[in-house]
């Protein structure tokens, strides 16, 4: 709407330049310009979220539970770090091969934590509807979700890893060299945090996103987590027969650390993987089974939750 | 009986209850105010919940806060909806009877599920009730130790005007019978229709106290506001200015408002001018006024006075 | 302790979906017992046992058990309001604390032990030597101590429920495998005691690493410590009305 203008002021004697008011509507306008669309709308979501896992732009208290994990795992790097700084390398008892394994409880917990905040929040407060009123689908929601859980584990594996690597170049005594030694175990760093991310991402809100309060859900998912670990230990202990040969398998993180095994090299003496004679590839088969279910069931249940 | 000194009560900067000074005695008093004023805040320190940050809260002499002792003598209803669902209405006041130490529980479970008119439902689960009956169910809980101070916590929410009436005859009789009952209202008629006595409270402050009457009667000095349609505003305008009851009139976007001081002559004039003007009155209406700016007149009335 | 209070928090504990989980669990214990007899069991079946209940039984089931019921006995009251109910009586805080405080206990143990004793007859094929009745009498000790830790930690906190997996599960799992000395202040740790000290089991089955007298010592005064927090803050407690 054009701007209403009233009748140019009278002019003044003796000046010579005319001057003129106008007074503006400022009402309601609709918005006219360039939208950013779909793909904006999951990156916004995913960026949210991904502040979100961590507490970020909440109070305080929202944050002890999720960076006290992050510190928790990071710990262990760091006073491998100060062992090799101090007494020497070769006596680390992290390397980059079972340091996830090492830590993985607190992977759990992340998970357990964090999955029902990105998920059970909405659910509760029916805010699904807001989001789907936006040019944003059902399964785009979805996926932003969980590739935010996924980053987020990304962050809390990589940077301990990283800080022994830092830590390993910078006590070596020729940092070249050491940087073309360690460089040969970035694909390990990477690829194994990948496997923990999006494994644990996806069982984590797959189910949260069945549990009507953040509380149960919480509680399902480490039960999960310990239950399977629990179960394929203790039969993993059973001398005789394929039992304890198969337990392994009911695992996720005796399934991540086989698939690691098989894909990137290298077997790590705590894990159950070691001594069970299934081979490998069935590890990475299962895993990628398990990673595909949990992914279609989100995906389903986003497709059919009452919004 | 109960009395109340000088009692504030805040939360690190903020200032829920600003040294508030009163006494109740038997009867029904409404603590009324906007949401947010501290009225359930105040309740609950009465009810001994919560503690004075200053002052004193005391019923019959004894501090409500931290001694259990006070709770034979005070039948709480609270705000908040949640009750357990799972127990029959029966069962929930019978619970609250023994764990009050009533003697005879079952007949005053009876008694208290009768006063509140929900012997129909008593036996089906409270999750199962409306809004108000679970109320009711509450309120009954709250009755059946026979306490000689009542409170409720904004207790007409979400009831039918039929269970409200019910229940103002009900708190009424009991009031009679010589209890001192104090409830919460953000709605004015509520409290019009059933305290004798009104606290009024904004931002924490006691801005009136006494009887209804009186308040409203001071509200009055305050112009009232109509909005008019007839078929000719301005004529009609014109004319209502010239008469005394009125103190102003505004025509704006064809809606015809008018001032008038003097509520009751205004009443009397209009339909003698509009006949007098061969004007016909499609409309006549009261503006609502908000209670925030009704109360917010009655701060200043008070700072005035 | 009072009768109705217990009434209504047993009803609220078990009435719930939420036990459902904790069936579930149970249910898995005895299942796993049952897949390895069926698989024909193993070279040592006692040593086996004692894995699975000392794994399973003791370290998952138990603390998950209690986890639930024990921030679920005050913690849910106090989310929903319903707690201004119990407050507002003429009734001790003492009396309220140690009665809810009973009520979980009970029903963890229940949902502990029972599973525990059947598992462990399964797969013992028998009491196992004492070790079967050792652990599950122990697992009812454990779920008093872990039942009142979790009572007092749901007054402390609104986030018990994760507060209290950080206990169990970094605390107690984690932390104790990497240094010796935390063991002494695990409520896990203390349970196996008392299984080693009331079932005496053959020490090639099961040997726990916690003496008894330190469990008796400490655990006795983890569970004051927490019974007296617990009745302290209710008795402080102070419930905000809505409009505040």
């Amino acid at each position: 709407m054009p701007p209403d203008t009233m009748p140019p002021a009278p002019l003044e004697a003796g000046s010579s330049t005319p001057s003129s008011g106008a007074i503006y509507d400022l009402g309601y306008r609709r918005y006219d310009g360039p939208r950013l669309g779909r793909w904006h709308a999951i990156s916004t979501l995913f960026w949210a979220s991904l502040r979100a896992a961590f507490g970020m732009g909440r109070s305080g208290r929202a944050k002890i539970v999720p960076w006290g994990l992050a510190v928790f795992a990071l710990i262990p790097a760091l006073v491998a770090v100060a062992i090799i700084a101090l007494i020497g390398e070769g006596i680390s008892p992290f390397t980059y091969d079972n340091y996830l394994w090492q830590v993985q409880i607190t992977f759990a917990l992340f998970v357990a934590a964090q999955a029902p905040e990105l998920v059970n929040s909405d659910m509760r407060h029916r805010v699904l509807a807001l989001y789907f009123s936006h040019p944003l689908e059902r399964l785009d929601y979805a996926a932003a979700k969980l590739g935010a859980l996924v980053a987020a584990l990304l962050l809390l594996a990589l940077t301990p890893q990283l800080v022994l690597f830092a830590g390993n170049l910078l006590t070596s005594t020729d940092v070249v060299a050491g940087l073309r030694d360690q460089a040969g175990a970035l694909p390990q760093i990477i690829g194994t945090s990948l496997l923990y991310a999006v494994t644990l991402s996806s069982i984590g809100i797959a189910i949260a996103a069945f549990t009507p309060r953040r509380a149960y859900a919480t509680g399902a998912i480490i039960a999960f987590f310990l239950v399977t670990g629990a179960v394929s230990t203790i039969l993993g202990e059973a001398t005789r027969g394929s039992l304890s040969d198969w337990a392994p398998l009911i695992d996720p993180f005796a399934l991540i650390d086989g698939t690691r095994d098989w894909l990137l090299g290298a077997s790590i003496d705590e894990s159950p993987v070691t001594g069970s004679s299934v081979p490998l590839p069935i590890f990475g088969g299962v895993l990628a089974a398990v990673v595909a279910l949990a992914v279609a069931v989100i995906a389903l249940r986003y497709q059919r939750v009452e919004a | 009986m109960i009395e109340v000194t000088n009692a504030s009560r805040w939360y690190g900067n903020v200032v829920a209850v600003n040294d508030m000074t009163f006494s109740l005695g038997a009867g029904v008093t409404g603590l009324l105010g906007p949401n947010g004023a501290g009225k359930s805040t105040m309740l609950h320190m009465i009810a001994g919940f919560l503690g004075p940050s200053a002052g004193t809260v005391t019923i019959d002499g004894r501090p409500t806060h931290g001694d259990p002792e006070v709770y034979r003598g005070i039948g709480m209803v609270p705000e908040r909806e949640a009750v357990y669902a799972f127990l029959s209405a029966r069962q929930f006041v019978a619970a609250n009877a023994r764990l009050q130490g009533v003697a005879e529980v079952e007949a005053a479970t009876q008694r208290a599920i009768a006063a509140v008119e929900l012997q129909d439902a008593q036996d089906r689960a409270i999750g199962t009730y409306s809004k108000g009956m679970r109320q009711r169910a509450k309120v009954a809980a709250a009755l059946v130790h026979d306490p000689p101070v009542l409170l409720l916590d904004e207790p007409f929410n979400g009831m039918d005007p039929r269970q409200r009436l019910h229940m103002m005859a009900l708190l009424r009789r009991m009031a009679a019978d010589g209890r001192t009952i104090l409830f919460s209202s953000h709605i004015l008629e509520e409290v019009e229709r059933l305290a004798e006595r009104v606290l009024v409270i904004v931002a924490g402050r006691l801005a009136a106290s006494g009887n209804f009457r009186e308040i409203r009667r001071l509200m009055t000095d305050r112009p009232h506001t109509f909005t008019v349609r007839s078929s000719d505003d301005r004529r009609l305008a014109a004319a209502l200015v010239a008469e005394p009851a009125v103190s102003g009139v505004a025509l704006d976007d064809g809606l015809l408002t008018i001032r008038a001081a003097d509520f009751g002559t205004f009443a009397r004039i209009v339909p003698g001018v509009a006949r007098r003007t061969a004007i016909t009155l499609y409309e006549l209406l009261p503006t609502d006024e908000s209670l925030e700016s009704v109360f917010s007149y009655l701060v200043a009335g008070g700072a005035r006075r | 302790m009072n009768g109705t209070i217990a009434g209504i928090t047993f009803r609220q504990l078990l009435g719930r979906r939420r036990v459902l989980l904790l069936l579930v669990l149970g249910a898995v214990l005895v299942l796993v017992a049952l897949a390895y007899r069926l698989a024909g069991g193993g070279d040592d079946d006692l040593r086996w046992t004692a894995g699975l209940l000392e794994n399973f039984g003791i370290a998952t089931l138990m603390p998950l058990v209690a986890l639930v019921l024990g921030t679920g006995a005050i913690g849910a009251e106090i989310e929903d309001g319903t707690i201004v109910y119990i407050l507002a009586k003429p009734i001790s805080r003492s009396v309220i604390v140690a009665t809810k405080l009973a009520v979980a206990a009970l029903a963890a143990a229940a949902l502990t032990c029972g599973p525990i004793l059947l598992a462990g007859i399964i797969a013992a094929g028998g009491m196992g030597n004492g070790l079967v009745l050792g652990f599950t009498l122990a697992a009812a000790i454990g779920s008093l101590l872990y039942a009142a830790l979790f009572v007092a930690l749901s007054l402390v906190t609104g986030r018990a429920l994760v507060f209290g997996l950080f206990y169990v599960l970094l605390w107690e799992g984690f932390l104790s495998g990497l240094f010796a000395g935390t063991r002494t202040f695990s409520i896990r740790q203390h349970t196996l005691a008392f299984a080693e000290a009331i079932g005496h089991p053959p020490t090639d089955a099961f040997d726990a690493s916690l003496d008894l007298v330190p469990a008796v010592v400490i655990g006795g005064a983890l569970l004051v410590i927490s019974v007296v927090v617990a009745i302290r803050r209710l008795r402080a407690f102070e419930l905000r009305g809505e409009a505040a």
